[in-house]
């Protein structure tokens, strides 16, 4: 490159000072900079960035990203119809209507009770209407899922509820039971479990040639209780224990509990992860009110069950529905909510506060920089 | 083209002329109080005591509702001779350029409250329709509602079906205040089918709203689902063919229209052809 220089130089040395001999200190620059040491701070900082725009890049798969980008086009389940509440959108619409007739969308949600809800739907579906006096009701939770940490969300779930009054939902239920007695075994499949397994078929499972995707829900008699261990984490929620009554001596008793309950999914909206629904059906119209009250009730502590309730509710609005029809009144669901204990709203409290006080920081050290720079500008 | 909010901080950095501000400030750091026989510092010795910080801007603060007396009855506001509070741009852009209303000065103030001891016995006659109630005949007047009845099961238009049916529109009313006519309508009939007929809502036992229904045959089998038009707003000749006749809100100053009150043969004989 020098010898390049000097040749340009020699044949026109008036030349020396044009842009040819100014690109060539250039790049002399731009090496020595290479070979510049830089500070344990600097490195830091760079590693950190790279780090940063690694994990975005892994965050999603290539097709879950292509994924995402065709959901955020259409409309997220949450706002499909009947639509997610949102309380700052009637804000300054009146609480309490005060006429005897009034138009819905000119108040606030108005919350009823289940029994008053339940009338309603009956008389839609009376005979000289719609003639469904049987019909099965749909619970509509719209859910607020998120934790203590802002990246992580409540984690989707399925699982069966069994509630204080079964009812015929028309619905096939598979049950793997897990006993390790032949004769408990063969019990168990009699009183309906779909397949009954003993110690040989755990190690089939944890291998994974025994998929147990396709059951609702497993029940284990006691003697199984250390060994089905090792499937927690296969099983997740459906892993029978004895706070979910998955665990018991009495099998049969068991399977009948399981194969009557509520199936309760919580679902995470795939556009807004911070949103989440879950559907489920809780009875049958027929029911009387106070049974189907107990029902909703297991079922709301089931699902609130998947979140600290110092976080705030986890249910933004409860909607009583019928199948089919798109009649929906919002229920109160305030009593059934459980009541955080003061431990637990301290800690989310004192996490917040940090939060708070890292930000303030932050923010003070940013417009720290900034004012310089428009010093400088002006 | 800029917006107009751009245009107007635009005008406002041209403007070179002077403009008052009020800045209420506080000193960061106290200085202290001078001893009793001691000589006071002078405070622009030390810096700190040069700082201040901003308690309020007055300038920045909103001024607040204006005070104004209404020459006229005006909607959602208030009646003629009323002195209200309204919001500070309504009132310049609006009710005081058009004449609807003047401020609320000392002199006005005694003027109108004279004119309306003067005129006392012509305002108390005048017929003055609550404003809610306004809103609401007016949301519903807008409605067909198709009044859903089954297929195959006997039925009579009663109040209860007409209720659901209602409140499947989002109007949510008591089974009391609505007023069907004296013959009952029955089927299944598919001859009625997509047929308007006439009822009446009474909203707070005063204003009577005259309301259209449409017989909609419905199922839960999807399979058996009747599609009828279903247009909003029908025209006159429509109503017509169903000797329907176009009528508007009646309202009365006191709580008339009870429950057992003959609602369809008052409207009848004084129902408003025109809009009120």
């Amino acid at each position: 490159m020098l010898s390049l220089v000097r040749q340009t130089i020699s044949t026109s040395g008036s030349t020396m000072l044009r842009p040819v001999a100014a690109d060539v200190v250039q790049v002399r620059g731009r090496k020595r900079a290479l070979k510049q040491t830089i500070t344990r701070q600097q490195k830091l900082e760079r590693r950190m960035k790279r780090e940063e725009k690694e994990a975005a890049r892994k965050q999603y798969s290539f097709m879950e990203r292509i994924n995402i980008r065709r959901m955020k086009n259409l409309l997220s389940p949450s706002q499909q119809y009947p639509g997610r509440l949102n309380i700052d959108d009637e804000s300054n619409l009146p609480e309490k209507p005060t006429l005897d007739v009034f138009i819905k969308s000119h108040f606030k949600t108005q919350y009823y009770t289940v029994a008053e809800a339940l009338d309603m739907h009956r008389e839609l579906q009376s005979p000289s209407i719609y003639n469904n006096p049987n019909a099965p009701i749909r619970l509509r939770l719209e859910l607020n899922m998120t934790t203590e940490k802002q990246t992580k969300m409540v984690t989707g779930s399925d699982e069966i509820v069994p509630v204080p009054f079964p009812f015929n939902h028309n619905e096939k239920r598979t049950i793997l039971a897990f006993a390790n007695d032949v004769k408990l075994q063969e019990l168990a499949v009699e009183s309906g479990a779909e397949m009954a397994l003993g110690q040989d078929t755990i190690k089939k499972i944890i291998k994974g040639q025994f998929r147990t995707d396709d059951y609702d829900f497993c029940v284990s008699h006691s003697d199984m209780g250390s060994s089905i261990l090792p499937l927690r984490g296969i099983l997740k929620t459906r892993f029978p224990t004895r706070a979910n009554g998955g665990l018991g001596e009495n099998l049969p008793e068991l399977i009948e509990k399981f194969k009557n309950g509520v199936k309760l999914n919580i679902n995470g909206d795939p556009v807004y992860p911070i949103w989440g629904l879950s559907d489920c059906v809780v009875g049958r119209l027929s029911m009387p009110n106070e049974q189907i009250e107990a029902n909703i009730a297991t079922v709301i502590a089931a699902a609130c069950a998947h979140r600290n309730p110092a976080l705030g509710p986890f249910i933004n609005r409860a909607l009583l529905m019928t199948i089919p029809g798109e009649e929906n009144y919002a229920i109160d669901v305030k009593p059934w909510l459980p009541v955080p204990t003061e431990e637990e709203i301290e800690k989310i409290e004192k996490r917040k506060n940090k939060k708070k006080k890292k930000d303030e920081k932050k923010t003070e050290e940013t417009t720290d920089d900034a004012t310089p720079a428009m010093a400088a500008a002006l | 083209m800029l917006p107009a909010t751009h245009l107007h901080r635009l005008a406002r950095h041209l403007n070179l002329q002077s403009s008052r501000n009020t800045w209420v400030l506080r000193r960061v750091f106290q200085p202290e109080a001078t001893p009793p026989g001691g000589i006071q510092k002078n405070p622009n010795d030390f810096h700190d005591y040069q700082k201040y910080e901003v308690v309020e801007v007055e300038t920045q603060k909103s001024a607040g509702p204006i005070k104004v007396i209404l020459l006229q009855d005006v909607e959602g506001i208030g009646h003629q001779f009323d002195v209200v509070s309204v919001d500070r741009t309504l009132a310049r852009k609006d009710l005081l350029l058009s004449k609807k209303a003047v401020y609320a000065s000392p002199f006005d103030l005694k003027y109108y409250a004279d004119m309306k001891t003067r005129m006392a016995d012509e305002l108390a006659s005048r017929v003055r329709i609550p404003y809610e109630l306004k809103v609401v005949g007016r949301d519903l007047q807008k409605m067909v509602v198709p009044i859903k009845v089954n297929m195959e099961n006997e039925w009579t238009i009663d109040t209860k079906v007409v209720k659901s049916s209602l409140r499947q529109m989002g109007v949510f009313v008591a089974e009391n205040t609505i007023f069907l006519a004296a013959k009952p309508i029955s089927g299944p009939n598919f001859d009625i089918e997509a047929k308007l007929f006439r009822f009446y809502l009474v909203v707070n036992q005063q204003y009577t709203v005259p309301m259209l229904g449409r017989v909609t045959h419905v199922s839960v089998d999807e399979s058996k689902q009747m599609i009828s038009p279903t247009l909003t707003t029908p025209r006159d000749e429509e109503l017509a063919r169903y000797s329907i006749r176009k009528e508007f809100p009646l309202y009365s100053k006191t709580k008339d229209f009870t429950e057992d009150f003959p609602v369809f043969e008052h409207m009848k004989e004084h129902a408003p052809t025109t809009p009120q």
